[in-house]
C-alpha cells in the first residue's frame, strides 16, 4: 500500500476520559487501536480525519476478566490474545474460534475486539483508491450519490465482514460504551443498523458520534446446552465463514432480527422441527441470494457454500 | 543445491528497488486518466508547480518519442499525448518532496478531456464503425493472423470424427509479490541517469530509456536490484520506469517511484481474454487429421507483446502432436483496457486448455482411452513441424506414461465414484525465442568470468535473476565445468555498466542461452587453469583433475597443486584472467519458412508436461476439490532438481489460480478487483499434494541438456482440471474459470439440457403439436 496519507494530528491519551474529551474536542476524529481497517482505509482515503486518538496508552481497555457470569473483555484487547486466552476458550471457545479466524496471525496480533466490533462495513465500490472511486463516480456512501450495487436506490449495501460480532451476537452479548453524555450498555444486536454506513456514524443503528467503545460483556455459557449451543453456533460460524477461495467472510445476519433467522436454524435441530427450519432456511436463502446477487464477481461462491450447510443443517434436523 | 540468493529472499536481508533508500530521494506519484477513452483537450500544471515542495512535473509534452517492445508496435508514450485510452493511464506526473505534497499536486492538475466511445469487449470494438483507439489499426484490429500449414479441408474430408467447440478464459494478471518500483538518479554535471528498477529485461529498459528521453544509451546505467516476480509483467520497459527516468532529470536529482498493488493492475500486461473456437478431425483410430483454429484475444489498449501473444496461439497449436493439416485464424483486438502482454506461458495456455479439452471430448466420442488418444499422436523426433518448428528432444511420451503410471490413472479413469473425477492433460513451451524482438546479429547471450588473485570467480550476466534461480544454474554450470567449489564463484547480475548485455528473462531463455554462453565462459577459464596447472605439475591439461580445489595428477593423485598455486600460475604474466562465453541460436531453429510470423514459436528445445489432476465435486455447490496432481515435465536435464521442482509446482499453481478462481473483471472500464484480496488465488491452504516427476529427454542443444522448466507445466492444469471434473461428473465445461459459481452453472445447465431431452423422448398424450413460448 503506497497511498499517501492525508496529514493529521495524532493524540495518545492516558484515560479513557481524556480520550473521550479529545474527540468531543475535535468532532470528526478517529480512535485508533490497532489501525488494521482505520489506517488501510485512511491511505485510501474513504476516512479522512484530520485527528486520531491513539488509544494504545490506555491500560484499562486491554483484557480480559471473569466478573461473576459474564467475561468482559476490554475493547483494546487483540483478537490473538482472545483466541488464546484460557478463559476464553474454556468458557466460550465459540469466540475463541471466532477470533482465530480473523484474517492472519500478523493483522491477529495488532487488530483489537473493539475494532473487530466496529469495522468499517466493505464494499468493492467503497474499499478502493481515491483514484478508482472517482474514476467511477464515486458511491453513496462516500462523497457520490449513486449505490453502484443497486443503483436507483438510496440504501447503502456496504456488507459486515467483521468475524467475532457473529459469535458474540449469538453469545447474546452487550458492550459498554461511553460518550461526553457518560456510560451505558447496549445489547450487541441493537447496536448495529442495516444501512452498510452504520459503521461510518449515518443511518441506522447505535452508534453516536465521539463514544468509545470499552468492553464486551458476555454471558457464559453453562452444561449440556452449552455444548449443543456450542455445536450449532460453530456450525453457524461457517457459514458465516466461507472458507478457501469463496471470497471475503460474510456476516449475513446483521441485525437481531435477521440473526435470528439464523439462530432458529441452529435451535431447530432441538425444538423448531422441520417446517419451521424449512422456512427458516428459505428466509435466510432469501438473504444469500440477494448478498450473491449484489456482489456476484467478489463473492459469488459464498452462495452455494451457504446453501451447503443449510442443506446440512437440515439433514442434521431430520 | 539451495539458491544462491534464497536466504536475501527469506530473511528480508536482500534489498528490492523499493527498500533502496537515497536520503536526498524525491516522491514521484503520477496522475492517471479517469475516463476510458478520451481527447486531452488541455493540461494546465501552473498550479502543481506553484505548490510549495513540487520540483517537476511532466506531461505528454515532455517525451514525443514513442515506445514499445516489439519494433512494429511502439504505440506508447511515456505519457498519454492527444489520447488517452483506459482508465488508469498515465497522464502527467509529479516529482515533490513527500507523497502527500505529490498527491495535492496531482490534484492541482487541470485536465480538459472530451470522452469517446469505449469498448471492453473486442467484438464491439472490432465492429463496423466503431471509434478507433489508434490511427494506424483500423477496426482496432492489432494484428490478424491467416496461417493454413497442409491441406485442412482434405485432412477433414479424411476424418471419421469432426468436432467443433468453443471455449472462453477470461482476462487473468500475474499477481507477482513484488509491485512495480524504480529510483531513478540524474547526474546534472555529467548529464548522466542511473535507473534501479524492478524488471525482468533491464537491457530492454535501457534501450526505451534511451530513445523516450532522447539520450545516447552510454548515458544510462540500468541496474536491476532483487525482484520479487515477474511471470511476464515485467518483461517490456513500462511507463512508469520512463516516467522515473524524466522526472528525474526534470527535477535534477533522485525519483523514487513505488506504484500500488492498484496501479501494478493498469500496468497490467496479463494474459488476454481470449476466445477460441477450435475443429479437430481424426480418423476412426485416433489419429488427428486436422485441426483449425479460431482465436479472438481482447488486447488492452496498446500493442505491448500483443502480436507475439496471438501468434505463439497458433504456431503453438503444432510441436506437441503430430498433425499435417493445420489452420489459425485470430484477431488481436484493441480495448480501452490496460494493456495485456506476456505472461507465463505466453499465448499458448488458453489455446491449450481449449485443444486438450477437445482430445478428451474426441477419446470420449471414438470411446478411446485418453492417453491413448494423445500417444496415437506422438511425434517422430527429431523432426520439423508442418509450421517449420524444429522439434529436437521430445520427452512427452515419457511424460504421459509416467503421469499415468504414477497416478495409477487407468485404474481411476470413470470408474471412480460419482463426485470423483481424474483428468489428463498434456502441454509444451519454448525454452527462448530462436530470434530476438529486437532484430540483430549479436549472440542472444554473453557471459565473462573473472578469476582474480583472491582465488575467487566472478560470473558477470546480463541475465535477470527474478526468483527463479537463474543465478544460481548459472554458477553451477561455471562451477562444473571449471571443477571447483561452487563457493568460490560470486554472480554480478545485470548492472549495465558491470555486466555483458543480456536480452532479460523471458520466454524461458536463460537456463539454455545463458547457460551455453556460461558453459562456453568456463570452458575457456578450465583451459588456461588446467594449462597453468599442468605446466606446474610437469604434465598435460588432459593428465590433470580438479578434486576439492586441488589440481593433481590422475594417474599419481599424491602430486598435487592447492587451488591458490594453480590459480598463481595461471595469472603469471598476464595479471587477472578473464573469459567470455557466447550463445546464438543455431539456424535451424529459427523457422525457417517464409511465412508472415514464422520466427514465433521458433526455439531452440521445447519442454514438455503431462499432468494428472485428481479432484472431488460438489455437485451441490459447485465446489472442486483439487486433492493430487501427478506431473511430469520433460526439462532435459535438472541441473538444479529442487530449483526444478520449484518451477514445475509454481506453474502447477498458476495453472491451478488460473483453472479454478481467477478473472480480471471489468466494469465501467475499471478492474473490480484491484488488490491481492478481492482478487483471489489459491493459498497454501487450498494446495493439493504435488508429485512432481522430473523427465529428463537430454537436449543436445542445452547445456548439460538442460531445457525449459518454469512455464510449459502450467498449461496442462487447466485442461486436466476440467478432464477430471468431466470424469467426476459428467458435465464439460468450457469457459474459465472452473469456479464453484461457473462450475454450479454448468450443473444446472446440463440439468436442464436433460429434462429437456427427456421431455422430448417422451409423447405428451393429447398433445396436438405447437404450444410453445
Amino acid at each position: 500500500m503506497t497511498y499517501p496519507m492525508k496529514p493529521y494530528r495524532l493524540h495518545r491519551p492516558e484515560s479513557v476520559e481524556a480520550a473521550v474529551a479529545l474527540a468531543a474536542e475535535h468532532p470528526g476524529a478517529k480512535y485508533l487501536a490497532g489501525g488494521t481497517d482505520l489506517v488501510v482505509n485512511m491511505r485510501r482515503r474513504i476516512a479522512e480525519p484530520g485527528h486520531a486518538i491513539d488509544l494504545g496508552a490506555i491500560a484499562e481497555l486491554r483484557g480480559i476478566r471473569r466478573a461473576g457470569e459474564h467475561i468482559e473483555i476490554g475493547a483494546g484487547t487483540t483478537i490473538a490474545e482472545i483466541a488464546q486466552h484460557p478463559e476464553v476458550c474454556g468458557a466460550i471457545p465459540i469466540l475463541a474460534e471466532a477470533a482465530g479466524r480473523v484474517a492472519g496471525p500478523t493483522i491477529r496480533s495488532m487488530a483489537t475486539l473493539g475494532g473487530n466490533l466496529v469495522l468499517d462495513t466493505r464494499c468493492i465500490y467503497y474499499n478502493q483508491s481515491y483514484f478508482w472511486r472517482q474514476a467511477n463516480d464515486f458511491c453513496l456512501k462516500k462523497e457520490g450519490t449513486v449505490c453502484h450495487v443497486a443503483p436507483g436506490g438510496s440504501f447503502c449495501w456496504a456488507a459486515f465482514s467483521a468475524d467475532t460480532p457473529p459469535a458474540l451476537l449469538v453469545l447474546g452479548a452487550a458492550v459498554e460504551i461511553v460518550g461526553a453524555a457518560g456510560p451505558r450498555t447496549v445489547p450487541l444486536a441493537e447496536f448495529y443498523g442495516t444501512d452498510g454506513r452504520w459503521s461510518i456514524g449515518e443511518a441506522t443503528g447505535g452508534r453516536r458520534p465521539g463514544e468509545l467503545l470499552l468492553r464486551a460483556r458476555v454471558g457464559l455459557l453453562s452444561g449440556e446446552a452449552g455444548a449443543a449451543e456450542g455445536d450449532v453456533r460453530v456450525a453457524l460460524f461457517d457459514g458465516v465463514h466461507p472458507a478457501e477461495e469463496s471470497g471475503r467472510p460474510q456476516l449475513l445476519a446483521a441485525t437481531d432480527e435477521e440473526c435470528g433467522y439464523a439462530w432458529g436454524i441452529a435451535e431447530g435441530r432441538h425444538f423448531l422441527g422441520e417446517a419451521l427450519l424449512l422456512q427458516a432456511a428459505q428466509v435466510l436463502g432469501r438473504e444469500v441470494r440477494q448478498q450473491a446477487f449484489v456482489s456476484k464477481h467478489v463473492e459469488g461462491p459464498a452462495y452455494p457454500l451457504w446453501l451447503r450447510l443449510l442443506r446440512h443443517e437440515l439433514r442434521s434436523a431430520a | 543445491m539451495p539458491l544462491v540468493d534464497g536466504v536475501d529472499m527469506v530473511t528480508g536481508r536482500g534489498k528490492y528497488s523499493a527498500d533502496l533508500q537515497f536520503p536526498d530521494a524525491l516522491v514521484g506519484r503520477i496522475l492517471r486518466s479517469p475516463h476510458a477513452h478520451a481527447r486531452i483537450v488541455s493540461i494546465d500544471t501552473s498550479e502543481a508547480l506553484a505548490l510549495e515542495g513540487v520540483r517537476a512535473v511532466i506531461t505528454g509534452e515532455d517525451s514525443g518519442v514513442p515506445f514499445g517492445v516489439l519494433p512494429i508496435a511502439k504505440d506508447e508514450f511515456a505519457l498519454a499525448r492527444e489520447k488517452v485510452r483506459y482508465k488508469g493511464e498515465e497522464v502527467a506526473a509529479v516529482a515533490a518532496v513527500d507523497a502527500w505534497t505529490a498527491e495535492q499536486a496531482l490534484e492541482r492538475i487541470r485536465v480538459e478531456y472530451e470522452p469517446l466511445p469505449a469498448y471492453d469487449d473486442p467484438f464491439e470494438a472490432m465492429a463496423e464503425g466503431a471509434e478507433q483507439l489508434h490511427a494506424h489499426r483500423e477496426r482496432n484490429i492489432e494484428r490478424e493472423v491467416d496461417h493454413e500449414f497442409g491441406d485442412v479441408e482434405a485432412g477433414f474430408a479424411a476424418s471419421d470424427v469432426v468436432l467443433e467447440e468453443s471455449f472462453v478464459a477470461p482476462e487473468v494478471t500475474h499477481a507477482q509479490m513484488e509491485p512495480h518500483a524504480a529510483v531513478a538518479q540524474w547526474d546534472e554535471y555529467e548529464q548522466r541517469l542511473t535507473v534501479w528498477c524492478s524488471t525482468q529485461v533491464p537491457y530492454y529498459v535501457h534501450i526505451s530509456l534511451g530513445e523516450v528521453m532522447e539520450l545516447d544509451m552510454s548515458q544510462i546505467r540500468v541496474i536491476k536490484p532483487m525482484v520479487g516476480g515477474g511471470f511476464g509483467c515485467k518483461t517490456e520497459a513500462l511507463s512508469y520506469e520512463l516516467i522515473c527516468g524524466l522526472l528525474a532529470r526534470k527535477a535534477k536529482g533522485t525519483v523514487k517511484v513505488v506504484l500500488s498493488r492498484e496501479e501494478v493492475f493498469f500496468a497490467h500486461r496479463g494474459r488476454p481474454a481470449t476466445w477460441t473456437r477450435l475443429k479437430l478431425g481424426a480418423s476412426s483410430d485416433g489419429k488427428l487429421q486436422a485441426v483449425e483454429a479460431e482465436v479472438v484475444q481482447k488486447g488492452g489498449a496498446y500493442g505491448g507483446y500483443g502480436v507475439v501473444t496471438i501468434l505463439y496461439a497458433g504456431a503453438l497449436l503444432s510441436a506437441i502432436y503430430d498433425i499435417e493439416n493445420v489452420k489459425y485464424r485470430a484477431h488481436r483486438v484493441l480495448t480501452n483496457t490496460p494493456a495485456n502482454g506476456a505472461m507465463r506461458g505466453h499465448g499458448t495456455v488458453d489455446v491449450r486448455f481449449a485443444f486438450e479439452s477437445m482430445l478428451d471430448m474426441l477419446a470420449r466420442k471414438l470411446g478411446m482411452d485418453p492417453v491413448a488418444l494423445r500417444q496415437r499422436n506422438m511425434l517422430q523426433a527429431p523432426c520439423m513441424t508442418i509450421n517449420d518448428l524444429l522439434v529436437n528432444s521430445y520427452g512427452y511420451p515419457e511424460c504421459i506414461e509416467k503421469a499415468a503410471a504414477a497416478s495409477d490413472f487407468h485404474r481411476k479413469a470413470g470408474k471412480l465414484p460419482f463426485g470423483k473425477g481424474i483428468g489428463i492433460a498434456g502441454s509444451h513451451y519454448v525454452s527462448g525465442s530462436s530470434k530476438p524482438v529486437n532484430r540483430s546479429n549479436m549472440p542472444h547471450a554473453v557471459v565473462s568470468l573473472k578469476l582474480d588473485t583472491d582465488g575467487g570467480i566472478t560470473l558477470f550476466t546480463g541475465a535477470a535473476e527474478i526468483g527463479q534461480g537463474s543465478s544460481t544454474v548459472l554458477l553451477q554450470i561455471a562451477a562444473e565445468v571449471i571443477g571447483c567449489h561452487p563457493r568460490r564463484f560470486r554472480v554480478v547480475a545485470a548492472d549495465s555498466v558491470l555486466t555483458p548485455k543480456d536480452n532479460g528473462s523471458y520466454s524461458s531463455r536463460v537456463t539454455l542461452y545463458v547457460g551455453n554462453a556460461t558453459l562456453q565462459a568456463a570452458q575457456r577459464m578450465r583451459e588456461q587453469l588446467f594449462d597453468a596447472a599442468a605446466r606446474g605439475l610437469n604434465a598435460f591439461p588432459v593428465d590433470v583433475e580438479l578434486v576439492d580445489d586441488a589440481f593433481r595428477l590422475i594417474a599419481e593423485p599424491e602430486k598435487s597443486l592447492a587451488w591458490r598455486e594453480g590459480v598463481e600460475l595461471a595469472l603469471e604474466y598476464q595479471g587477472t584472467l578473464m573469459t567470455k562465453g557466447t550463445y546464438s541460436t543455431p539456424k535451424i531453429t529459427h523457422g525457417g519458412r517464409n511465412y508472415r510470423g514464422a520466427g514465433i514459436g521458433a526455439t531452440p528445445a521445447f519442454s514438455y508436461s503431462a499432468q494428472v489432476v485428481e479432484v472431488d465435486v460438489d455437485i451441490h455447490t459447485g465446489h472442486v476439490k483439487v486433492h493430487h496432481v501427478t506431473v511430469a515435465h520433460d526439462c532435459g536435464f535438472a541441473i538444479n532438481p529442487l530449483a526444478v521442482e520449484g518451477q514445475i509446482e509454481g506453474s502447477v499453481w498458476m495453472g491451478m489460480a488460473q483453472g479454478r478462481q481467477e478473472e480480471t473483471h471489468y466494469k465501467n472500464g475499471l478492474p473490480q478487483a484491484p488488490n491481492l484480496l478481492d482478487y483471489r488465488f489459491p493459498t497454501i491452504l487450498e494446495s493439493p499434494d504435488i508429485h512432481t516427476i522430473i523427465v529428463e529427454s537430454n537436449e543436445s542443444g542445452g547445456p548439460f541438456g538442460a531445457k525449459e522448466a518454469g512455464e510449459g507445466s502450467l498449461a496442462s492444469f487447466l485442461p486436466a482440471l476440467a478432464n477430471a471434473i468431466e470424469d467426476a461428473i459428467g458435465v464439460r465445461i468450457r469457459d474459465l474459470p472452473l469456479s464453484p459459481e461457473n462450475v454450479h452453472a454448468a450443473i444446472q445447465q446440463a440439468r436442464k439440457a436433460q429434462a429437456q431431452a427427456a421431455a422430448a423422448a417422451t409423447p405428451v398424450p393429447g398433445a396436438g403439436g405447437g404450444g410453445g413460448t
